[in-house]
Parts: C-alpha cells; sequence; structure tokens
C-alpha cells in the first residue's frame, strides 16, 4: 500500500523492514498470552499470532511506525475473534455427531480446578516468594481464561495493552460505552474473584 | 466462598497489579514457546513485500494486483478457468441444438404470420 501525500508531506516515517521486525519482537510474547487466555490452546495461540503477524506483514508493513501497535491489535483481535467463530461451528458439528466429546472438554473447565488452586495456594504460604508469586499468576491467568470473551479482551487491551478507551474501541470495533462497561464488569469480576480465593496482589 | 471475604475492598487487587503480573509472566515464557514465536515472526517477515519493488510499481501498473498470491488464491483461479473451460465445452457441445429450436420457432411463427394456427392454440388460453 502506498503512503498517502499528506503522510509524505508531514515526513512520516514508514517502517522498515528492520522496524517492523524490531516491533514484532516486541509484540510477540504479550499476544501469544493474550491469545492463549482466549484460546486456551497453545498451538492455537500459536497460529492465532503467527496469523495475525502474516497479514500485517503482508497488508501493511510500510505504514507508519506508529500505527504498528494498534493495528496489529486490531488485526489480533480481528483474528481472534475468527477463531471462536471456527471454534463454535467445529463445536456444533462435534455435538451434532458425538456428544462425549464436547462434555469432556467442558469437564476440562470445572470449577474444581479453581477449588484445588485456592487450596495450593493457603497450604505453602511461607517459602520463596517466585513460587508465589508464578501461583498468584497461574491464579489470575485461569480467572482471565475464564472471564466473558468481550470482558477479557476490553480488560487486557485497556489495562494490560495500556490503550485508551477510544483505542480500546477501535481494536474491538465496539462502542466506547460497552468498553467501560466491559471493563468495569471485568475489574470488578477478578478481583472479586481473586479476594474470594485469599489472593492479595502486591 | 464466605461473606468475610466478599466484603473485603478489592482495591488491593488493582487492575494495574494484575497487568503487572501479566507482563512478567509473558516475559518469562519457556524457551520452547519464545523459539517457536521465532520461528512464526520469520515467517511473517518473509512474507513481507519487497519495499521498494512496492513502492516502484505501484505507480500506475495494476498488473499485479490480477496475478494470485496465494495457494488460495491459485486454487480459486484454476477452478474458474476449469468452469470456464466447462461451460465453453458445453456450448460447443450443444451447439447444433439450438438451431432446431429455431427451425421449430420459424415453423411457429409462419403459422401465426399467415393465420394457420390450430385452434387448440386458442382453447389452451
Amino acid at each position: 500500500m502506498l503512503p498517502s501525500p499528506q503522510d509524505i508531506r508531514k515526513g512520516i516515517k514508514l517502517a522498515s523492514p528492520a522496524e517492523l521486525s524490531h516491533f514484532l519482537e516486541s509484540v510477540e510474547r504479550r499476544a501469544y498470552k493474550q491469545a492463549l487466555y482466549g484460546a486456551r490452546d497453545e498451538q492455537s495461540a500459536l497460529d492465532i499470532v503467527q496469523n495475525a503477524m502474516i497479514k500485517l506483514a503482508e497488508k501493511y508493513a510500510d505504514k507508519p511506525v506508529n500505527e504498528l501497535p494498534m493495528l496489529f491489535q486490531r488485526i489480533l483481535q480481528n483474528t481472534l475473534r475468527d477463531h471462536y467463530r471456527r471454534q463454535k461451528v467445529r463445536n456444533t458439528w462435534t455435538s451434532l455427531f458425538s456428544s462425549f466429546s464436547t462434555k469432556g472438554e467442558e469437564e476440562a473447565f470445572d470449577p474444581l480446578d479453581i477449588l484445588q488452586d485456592s487450596d495450593n495456594q493457603s497450604a505453602p504460604s511461607g517459602p520463596e516468594s517466585s513460587l508465589e508469586q508464578r501461583q498468584m499468576i497461574a491464579i489470575i491467568e485461569k480467572d482471565l481464561s475464564q472471564l466473558p470473551t468481550r470482558q477479557r479482551e476490553a480488560f487486557l487491551l485497556r489495562y494490560w495493552e495500556g490503550l485508551d478507551t477510544t483505542e480500546t474501541a477501535a481494536a474491538m470495533g465496539c462502542s466506547e460505552g460497552s468498553v467501560k462497561t466491559h471493563c468495569s464488569r471485568a475489574v470488578h469480576a477478578l478481583a472479586k474473584s481473586l479476594s474470594a480465593k485469599g489472593v492479595e496482589l502486591p | 466462598m464466605n461473606n468475610d471475604t466478599l466484603d473485603q475492598t478489592p482495591d488491593k487487587n488493582r487492575p494495574e497489579s494484575i497487568a503487572k503480573l501479566l507482563t512478567r509472566s509473558a516475559d518469562t515464557l519457556d524457551s520452547e514457546t519464545t523459539d517457536k514465536l521465532r520461528r512464526a515472526r520469520n515467517v511473517a517477515l518473509s512474507r513481507q513485500p519487497a519495499h521498494n519493488s512496492v513502492l516502484a510499481l505501484s505507480s500506475g501498473n495494476a498488473a499485479h494486483l490480477l496475478i494470485p498470491h496465494t495457494p488460495q488464491q491459485w486454487f480459486a483461479t484454476i477452478i474458474l478457468l476449469a468452469a470456464l473451460l466447462v461451460s465453453l465445452a458445453s456450448y460447443w457441445h450443444h451447439g447444433a441444438e439450438p438451431e432446431v429450436n429455431n427451425q421449430d420457432m420459424s415453423h411457429l411463427d409462419l403459422a401465426i404470420l399467415t393465420d394457420d394456427l390450430p385452434m387448440e392454440i386458442f382453447l389452451d388460453l
């Protein structure tokens, strides 16, 4: 895609291959984690990140550097949404043919898992702080994966990626009002679930 | 869970603290995953269109838009060409039939023009 005449006039610097590489390197881990919270499967998460990176490299590689983060977030969210859609269709078909397989998947995300974790949390209260932190991260990540999709998206974009409400709304393709609603619900749900397990973050 | 925990103010678990832990978790990914991510990044970068040639070519030459780039596009192009071939072949194969129909039609036209139509045609109306 060609830079617009205004871009050239303003002297906006377009991303060079090295800059694109550097940008992707800086975002890939967080993108992978985001995809993992949504897809709950490492291979799918890797595929989603790779597809998003390929789309960015193929179509928007010669955009100004400062536009890359927003573009990438938008592409990532769309790729994730495509994944959910495909998964939904696949689940419908598999549940049509065999009711056992979908039951098994649902049971994989049972509240029992959380109960087990809260026990683990309370038992070894003393030892190394790094272990404690890892357990906390595991609890938070599990809670995040269990949030409704839109709430998780809004929370991660707004608080983790540091986008403002307008940018989050643009990346999610919804209004600013619903971003605020999703965010506050997500924050509330996470805080409630964490304090219910007795977790207090530093 | 018990009621005491629900009454606790959620201020301690602020989104900023959660975000900090998430960043820490992303920074401490295992080496296998980071290797896979690096490979994914290299695949993506290899798909990046060459910088200078894009700027030079896209000044008015739109021919590169017509050439398929991905395997899916090639597949679609081949399907389209095959469909075109089949339809053309069937058109040529059945090319003789319309002439027969035309003869029938001209026979009818002649009958209409010369008022030689049989009565049954009017009765059907």
